[in-house]
Protein backbone atom coordinates (compact mmCIF):
# COMPACT_ATOMS: atom_id res chain seq x y z
CA UNK A 1 0.00 0.00 0.00
CA UNK A 2 2.27 2.58 1.07
CA UNK A 3 5.79 3.32 -0.27
CA UNK A 4 9.03 1.19 0.43
CA UNK A 5 9.80 2.93 3.94
CA UNK A 6 13.46 2.36 3.43
CA UNK A 7 13.39 4.88 0.10
CA UNK A 8 12.11 7.53 2.96
CA UNK A 9 14.26 6.64 5.90
CA UNK A 10 16.88 4.15 4.85
CA UNK A 11 19.38 4.37 7.28
CA UNK A 12 21.95 7.24 6.71
CA UNK A 13 19.52 8.75 4.36
CA UNK A 14 16.95 9.89 7.62
CA UNK A 15 18.36 13.52 6.93
CA UNK A 16 17.66 13.33 3.46
CA UNK A 17 14.24 13.02 4.01
CA UNK A 18 11.91 14.80 1.78
CA UNK A 19 8.68 16.05 3.01
CA UNK A 20 7.58 15.98 -0.68
CA UNK A 21 7.67 12.86 -0.80
CA UNK A 22 6.21 12.22 2.40
CA UNK A 23 3.11 13.54 1.23
CA UNK A 24 3.00 12.31 -2.24
CA UNK A 25 3.03 8.76 -0.88
CA UNK A 26 0.48 9.52 2.47
CA UNK A 27 -1.67 12.34 1.12
CA UNK A 28 -4.20 9.75 -0.40
CA UNK A 29 -4.04 6.95 2.47
CA UNK A 30 -3.93 9.82 5.49
CA UNK A 31 -7.37 11.67 3.57
CA UNK A 32 -9.21 8.56 3.60
CA UNK A 33 -7.95 7.35 6.79
CA UNK A 34 -9.51 10.46 8.49
CA UNK A 35 -12.69 10.53 6.22
CA UNK A 36 -13.32 6.97 7.60
CA UNK A 37 -13.00 8.09 11.09
CA UNK A 38 -14.71 11.44 11.01
CA UNK A 39 -17.07 10.82 7.70
CA UNK A 40 -17.38 14.14 6.52
CA UNK A 41 -14.98 15.95 3.52
CA UNK A 42 -14.76 19.19 4.93
CA UNK A 43 -13.77 18.34 8.25
CA UNK A 44 -11.30 15.47 6.97
CA UNK A 45 -9.39 18.12 4.08
CA UNK A 46 -9.01 20.11 7.24
CA UNK A 47 -7.59 17.71 9.34
CA UNK A 48 -5.30 16.03 7.12
CA UNK A 49 -4.24 19.79 6.84
CA UNK A 50 -3.25 19.74 9.93
CA UNK A 51 -1.90 16.31 10.16
CA UNK A 52 0.77 17.61 7.62
CA UNK A 53 1.63 20.25 8.52
CA UNK A 54 2.25 19.04 12.13
CA UNK A 55 4.31 16.24 9.95
CA UNK A 56 6.34 18.85 8.26
CA UNK A 57 6.79 21.05 11.83
CA UNK A 58 8.39 17.65 13.42
CA UNK A 59 9.97 15.98 11.30
CA UNK A 60 13.35 17.36 12.19
CA UNK A 61 12.21 15.61 15.47
CA UNK A 62 11.89 12.19 14.08
CA UNK A 63 14.60 9.85 15.24
CA UNK A 64 13.36 6.80 12.83
CA UNK A 65 12.32 4.32 15.79
CA UNK A 66 9.09 3.73 14.00
CA UNK A 67 8.44 2.91 10.60
CA UNK A 68 7.72 6.12 8.70
CA UNK A 69 3.72 4.98 8.25
CA UNK A 70 3.75 4.08 12.20
CA UNK A 71 4.47 7.65 12.89
CA UNK A 72 2.49 9.53 10.35
CA UNK A 73 -0.66 7.76 11.74
CA UNK A 74 0.19 8.47 15.06
CA UNK A 75 -0.07 11.86 13.90
CA UNK A 76 -3.29 11.22 12.36
CA UNK A 77 -5.19 9.56 15.01
CA UNK A 78 -4.35 11.69 17.63
CA UNK A 79 -5.50 14.26 15.73
CA UNK A 80 -8.84 12.97 15.17
CA UNK A 81 -8.77 11.62 18.65
CA UNK A 82 -8.35 15.68 19.64
CA UNK A 83 -11.04 16.96 17.14
CA UNK A 84 -13.64 13.99 18.52
CA UNK A 85 -12.45 15.12 21.87
CA UNK A 86 -13.53 19.06 20.45
CA UNK A 87 -16.87 20.43 22.05
CA UNK A 88 -18.36 21.79 18.48
CA UNK A 89 -17.99 17.37 17.20
CA UNK A 90 -21.06 16.42 16.69
CA UNK A 91 -21.82 12.82 14.88
CA UNK A 92 -22.73 14.50 11.59
CA UNK A 93 -23.76 12.85 7.98
CA UNK A 94 -22.53 13.83 4.46
CA UNK A 95 -23.86 11.22 2.25
CA UNK A 96 -24.54 13.55 -0.85
CA UNK A 97 -20.54 14.67 -0.46
CA UNK A 98 -19.64 10.79 -0.45
CA UNK A 99 -21.67 10.04 -3.06
CA UNK A 100 -20.62 12.60 -5.05
CA UNK A 101 -16.78 11.83 -4.43
CA UNK A 102 -17.45 8.10 -4.77
CA UNK A 103 -18.62 8.77 -8.10
CA UNK A 104 -16.03 11.46 -9.15
CA UNK A 105 -13.33 9.01 -8.03
CA UNK A 106 -14.92 6.59 -10.80
CA UNK A 107 -15.05 8.78 -13.45
CA UNK A 108 -10.93 9.16 -13.25
CA UNK A 109 -10.31 5.69 -13.57
CA UNK A 110 -8.91 5.58 -16.96
CA UNK A 111 -9.52 2.20 -18.23
CA UNK A 112 -13.32 2.46 -19.29
CA UNK A 113 -13.90 -1.41 -18.92
CA UNK A 114 -13.11 -1.11 -15.45
CA UNK A 115 -16.00 1.69 -14.78
CA UNK A 116 -18.65 0.34 -12.82
CA UNK A 117 -22.01 0.16 -13.62
CA UNK A 118 -24.29 2.90 -13.03
CA UNK A 119 -26.69 0.28 -11.49
CA UNK A 120 -23.16 -1.23 -9.26
CA UNK A 121 -22.43 2.10 -8.32
CA UNK A 122 -25.56 3.42 -6.83
CA UNK A 123 -25.89 -0.15 -5.11
CA UNK A 124 -22.18 0.27 -3.76
CA UNK A 125 -22.79 3.43 -2.28
CA UNK A 126 -25.96 2.57 -0.44
CA UNK A 127 -24.34 -0.33 1.45
CA UNK A 128 -21.23 1.79 1.71
CA UNK A 129 -23.40 4.67 3.75
CA UNK A 130 -25.02 1.83 5.71
CA UNK A 131 -21.75 0.15 6.70
CA UNK A 132 -20.54 3.71 7.72
CA UNK A 133 -23.16 4.21 9.98
CA UNK A 134 -22.65 0.62 11.29
CA UNK A 135 -18.63 1.18 11.80
CA UNK A 136 -19.51 4.27 13.19
CA UNK A 137 -21.70 2.62 15.63
CA UNK A 138 -19.08 0.62 17.42
CA UNK A 139 -16.95 2.33 20.41
CA UNK A 140 -14.07 4.84 19.65
CA UNK A 141 -11.30 1.93 19.76
CA UNK A 142 -12.74 -0.63 18.31
CA UNK A 143 -13.73 1.49 15.33
CA UNK A 144 -10.14 2.74 14.91
CA UNK A 145 -8.84 -0.68 15.44
CA UNK A 146 -10.70 -2.00 12.66
CA UNK A 147 -10.09 0.62 10.68
CA UNK A 148 -6.29 0.46 11.13
CA UNK A 149 -6.11 -2.99 10.44
CA UNK A 150 -9.09 -4.40 8.02
CA UNK A 151 -9.21 -1.15 5.73
CA UNK A 152 -5.58 0.52 6.24
CA UNK A 153 -3.97 -2.65 6.14
CA UNK A 154 -1.83 -2.50 9.11
CA UNK A 155 -0.33 -5.58 11.35
CA UNK A 156 -1.47 -6.12 14.64
CA UNK A 157 2.07 -4.83 16.52
CA UNK A 158 1.88 -1.78 14.11
CA UNK A 159 -1.45 -0.95 15.40
CA UNK A 160 -0.36 -0.92 19.18
CA UNK A 161 2.21 1.55 18.05
CA UNK A 162 -0.08 3.95 16.48
CA UNK A 163 -2.44 3.53 19.38
CA UNK A 164 0.47 3.25 22.10
CA UNK A 165 -1.75 -0.31 22.96
CA UNK A 166 -0.02 -3.53 23.95
CA UNK A 167 -0.23 -6.03 21.14
CA UNK A 168 -2.56 -8.06 23.27
CA UNK A 169 -5.13 -5.12 23.93
CA UNK A 170 -5.14 -4.61 20.24
CA UNK A 171 -5.75 -8.20 19.77
CA UNK A 172 -8.70 -8.38 22.09
CA UNK A 173 -10.17 -4.85 20.71
CA UNK A 174 -9.83 -6.08 17.00
CA UNK A 175 -11.57 -9.48 17.69
CA UNK A 176 -14.23 -7.97 19.75
CA UNK A 177 -14.89 -5.05 16.66
CA UNK A 178 -15.34 -7.87 14.45
CA UNK A 179 -17.35 -10.16 16.62
CA UNK A 180 -19.71 -6.78 17.16
CA UNK A 181 -19.99 -5.74 13.38
CA UNK A 182 -20.26 -9.09 12.44
CA UNK A 183 -23.01 -9.44 14.79
CA UNK A 184 -24.49 -6.14 13.62
CA UNK A 185 -24.42 -7.28 9.94
CA UNK A 186 -25.97 -10.71 10.48
CA UNK A 187 -29.24 -8.70 12.37
CA UNK A 188 -29.39 -5.65 10.12
CA UNK A 189 -28.22 -6.81 6.23
CA UNK A 190 -29.25 -10.13 4.18
CA UNK A 191 -25.98 -10.27 1.48
CA UNK A 192 -26.46 -11.83 -1.59
CA UNK A 193 -25.34 -11.75 -5.81
CA UNK A 194 -27.84 -10.15 -7.84
CA UNK A 195 -27.42 -11.68 -11.15
CA UNK A 196 -24.84 -10.16 -12.40
CA UNK A 197 -22.50 -11.49 -10.10
CA UNK A 198 -22.97 -7.52 -8.15
CA UNK A 199 -22.14 -7.88 -4.51
CA UNK A 200 -25.81 -6.47 -2.92
CA UNK A 201 -27.37 -5.91 0.64
CA UNK A 202 -30.63 -5.57 1.66
CA UNK A 203 -31.80 -3.92 5.26
CA UNK A 204 -33.47 -6.81 7.16
CA UNK A 205 -35.92 -4.39 8.48
CA UNK A 206 -36.84 -2.96 5.16
CA UNK A 207 -37.24 -6.26 3.81
CA UNK A 208 -39.09 -7.44 6.09
CA UNK A 209 -40.91 -4.21 6.32
CA UNK A 210 -41.83 -4.29 2.62
CA UNK A 211 -42.60 -8.49 2.46
CA UNK A 212 -45.53 -7.24 5.66
CA UNK A 213 -47.07 -4.94 2.91
CA UNK B 1 -8.71 -28.27 19.60
CA UNK B 2 -12.36 -27.12 20.65
CA UNK B 3 -14.32 -24.41 19.95
CA UNK B 4 -13.66 -22.32 22.43
CA UNK B 5 -9.52 -22.59 21.74
CA UNK B 6 -10.69 -22.22 17.81
CA UNK B 7 -12.56 -18.63 18.57
CA UNK B 8 -9.59 -17.32 20.26
CA UNK B 9 -7.20 -17.35 17.53
CA UNK B 10 -10.02 -17.14 14.45
CA UNK B 11 -8.26 -13.58 14.34
CA UNK B 12 -4.32 -14.96 13.88
CA UNK B 13 -6.04 -17.20 11.35
CA UNK B 14 -6.96 -14.74 9.24
CA UNK B 15 -3.95 -12.16 9.62
CA UNK B 16 -2.02 -15.03 8.68
CA UNK B 17 0.01 -15.01 11.93
CA UNK B 18 0.25 -18.80 12.43
CA UNK B 19 2.73 -20.93 11.59
CA UNK B 20 2.14 -24.37 9.52
CA UNK B 21 1.54 -26.37 12.93
CA UNK B 22 -1.08 -24.20 14.17
CA UNK B 23 -2.89 -23.89 10.47
CA UNK B 24 -3.35 -27.51 10.57
CA UNK B 25 -4.78 -27.77 13.95
CA UNK B 26 -7.02 -24.94 13.10
CA UNK B 27 -8.16 -25.98 9.22
CA UNK B 28 -8.69 -29.21 11.21
CA UNK B 29 -11.42 -28.38 13.90
CA UNK B 30 -13.26 -26.20 10.65
CA UNK B 31 -13.49 -28.60 8.22
CA UNK B 32 -15.14 -31.24 11.09
CA UNK B 33 -17.25 -28.33 12.77
CA UNK B 34 -19.98 -26.53 10.91
CA UNK B 35 -20.38 -23.88 13.46
CA UNK B 36 -16.85 -22.45 13.51
CA UNK B 37 -16.84 -23.04 9.55
CA UNK B 38 -19.71 -20.55 9.64
CA UNK B 39 -18.12 -18.06 12.01
CA UNK B 40 -15.09 -18.23 10.43
CA UNK B 41 -16.70 -17.72 6.95
CA UNK B 42 -18.99 -14.93 8.64
CA UNK B 43 -15.71 -13.18 9.92
CA UNK B 44 -14.05 -13.45 6.81
CA UNK B 45 -16.86 -11.85 5.11
CA UNK B 46 -16.95 -9.18 7.43
CA UNK B 47 -13.51 -7.65 6.57
CA UNK B 48 -14.23 -8.44 2.86
CA UNK B 49 -17.36 -6.18 2.59
CA UNK B 50 -15.47 -3.29 4.53
CA UNK B 51 -12.79 -3.58 1.66
CA UNK B 52 -14.98 -3.63 -1.01
CA UNK B 53 -17.54 -0.83 0.05
CA UNK B 54 -15.37 1.13 1.58
CA UNK B 55 -12.65 2.01 -1.26
CA UNK B 56 -10.46 4.63 -0.92
CA UNK B 57 -11.51 7.73 -2.68
CA UNK B 58 -9.34 10.72 -4.13
CA UNK B 59 -8.10 13.29 -1.67
CA UNK B 60 -9.13 17.18 -3.02
CA UNK B 61 -6.42 18.50 -4.92
CA UNK B 62 -7.04 21.84 -2.83
CA UNK B 63 -5.06 19.92 0.14
CA UNK B 64 -1.77 19.98 -1.41
CA UNK B 65 -2.33 23.59 -2.16
CA UNK B 66 -2.77 24.94 1.08
CA UNK B 67 -0.61 22.73 2.82
CA UNK B 68 2.53 23.48 1.00
CA UNK B 69 1.03 27.53 0.78
CA UNK B 70 1.19 27.18 4.86
CA UNK B 71 4.73 25.46 4.45
CA UNK B 72 6.04 28.67 2.78
CA UNK B 73 4.94 30.88 5.07
CA UNK B 74 6.51 28.74 7.96
CA UNK B 75 9.89 28.75 6.24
Amino acid sequence: MLICEKELIGGDCMPDIQFNDIFNTYQKPIYNYVLRMVRNNDIAEELSQEIFIKTYNNLSSFQGNSKISTWIYQIATNTCLDYFRTSGYKKSKSTDQLDQDFFSEETQIDDVSKILSLEEGLIKSEMAECIRDYIESLPGDYRTVIILHDLEGFKNREIANILDFSLDTVKIRLHRARKKLQSILASNCDFYRDKNDVLCCDRKSCKDDCEDQ
Amino acid sequence: MNCVEFNAIIDSFLDKEMDDKEVAEFELHFTSCEKCRNELESFDKCSRILRYVLRDVNPPLSIKDIVFRKIDNIR
